[in-house]
């Protein structure tokens, strides 16, 4: 996952097995694991081109702040969620959070 | 029965409203605290349906559940008014509304949880010092914990928090992460959760999901202590408060005080009274919808 996010513009399942080659995966491997994290909604498929190129669908950062948020987000089901560690965030705070993260994470849960 | 009705009803009432309040100002051992706010959930729940289940079976029988069942027999069918009927109805919905959400809890955490540490997976690495811990590159200053199953589950830190604090304020967070996990304080918070989202328009469900998720903050405290130096663990707050807005709160300051003192000597024989009065709170309403010949009604 880290090999796609650092390309921008998407990579194909040969090119990304070039690029792990120290770990010798088969192709056939590869392939699963891109397919599994394409049904999870991790990567998209460009399958405009042959041999079809895999993208990221958000980067890095963004699913960092996607857990920050709900990891700090004060909404009932998620407090049962998840134990914090410091501090009860008021919806103030929340909010703040979300403009200083630039997404309104609310808003696609 | 419209009397046992009407005792059940002020009862729904003061566990809805008035104790609910008191409990919150209570501030005392976050165990006996968490002990009295499970026994309001439940007895303030089982107040509520009895209450409405007595109106509704109301004339005919000594207890509730023999009127029940002489309703489901047919044998007082006829006898059942229109109120009666609606407080049947009320009191059906509510036993439904919150078995409901509570199943419904219990799966959406469940859910969201699974979402999360698989996306955490992704964007995390294993710590290489501390066991079932994994590091998350990001500027905030964040330690907290992903529960799976009994005594399992993940310590997650951010890089924010490991430059904000030395080793050994380090190993004190994580020591409390492990107490909420070891503990399995997610559990304690799931019926709050639900009935919050049950009666979201009830204070009192509001105010106890507050005091639980603030409780279990101080109670994995306690039991970090017996790992680690609940200074070194006070001074891993303070340094966090001081970098992070987000940390600077109420708990924030109660927990740094609580740590710099020992524990309260009273807290055990507290404790037993607070399980005596939990159990009391429980009974009452029980006794009363079964039994209620036990208060010469």
């Amino acid at each position: 996952m880290d090999a796609i996010w650092v390309h921008d513009d998407g990579l194909s399942a040969a090119e990304l097995r070039e690029v792990l080659a120290d770990r010798e995966l088969a192709l056939t491997t590869v392939h699963t694991v891109l397919s599994r994290l394409e049904k999870k909604g991790f990567v998209t498929r460009d399958r405009s081109i042959r041999p079809h190129r895999y993208l990221a669908v958000s980067t890095r950062e963004d699913h960092v702040a996607e857990l920050m948020t709900e990891m700090l987000s004060q909404a009932p089901d998620r407090q049962a969620v998840l134990a914090r560690f410091l501090g009860t965030v008021t919806e103030a705070d929340t909010k703040a959070l979300r403009s200083l993260l630039g997404r309104n994470h609310s808003a696609q849960s | 029965m419209t009397i046992v009705g009407s005792i059940l009803a002020v009862l729904a009432f003061l566990l809805a409203w008035p104790i609910p309040a008191a409990l919150a100002r209570f501030r005392g051992d976050p165990v006996s605290e968490v002990v009295l706010w499970q026994a309001v959930g439940l007895s303030g729940g089982l107040s509520l349906i009895g209450a409405a289940l007595a109106f509704a079976v109301a004339p005919g029988s000594t207890s509730l559940p023999r009127g029940i069942l002489a309703l489901l027999r047919g044998q007082s069918h006829a006898e059942l008014s229109l109120m009666a009927w609606i407080f049947l109805v009320i009191a059906l919905l509510l036993i439904g509304r919150l078995l409901g959400c509570l199943a419904l809890t219990f799966y959406s955490a469940r859910k969201t949880r699974l979402r999360h540490d698989e996306i955490l997976h992704l964007l995390s690495e294993p710590s290489a010092t501390y066991p079932d811990t994994r590091i998350i590159t990001t500027d905030e200053v964040v330690a907290y914990c992903l529960p799976k199953g009994p005594r399992k589950g993940t310590a997650v830190l951010s890089t924010g928090l490991i430059e904000a604090l030395d080793e050994k304020q380090r190993t004190a967070v994580i020591a409390h992460e492990r107490a909420h996990l070891d503990f399995r304080h997610d559990v304690l918070v799931i019926p709050f959760a639900a009935w919050h989202r049950a009666l979201p328009y009830f204070s009192a469900t509001a105010i106890g999901l507050n005091s639980v998720n603030r409780l279990i903050e101080l109670m994995a405290d306690d039991q970090a202590r017996e790992r680690v130096d609940p200074q070194i663990l006070a001074h891993a707050v303070r340094s966090a408060a001081a970098i992070s807005p987000e940390h600077r709160s109420d708990l924030s300051v109660q927990r740094i005080r609580r740590l710099s003192q020992p524990l309260d000597t009273t807290r055990v024989p507290v404790r037993l009274m607070s399980i005596g009065v939990a159990a009391l709170l429980l009974l009452v309403p029980t006794l009363l919808i079964f039994a209620p010949a036990a208060f010469g009604i």
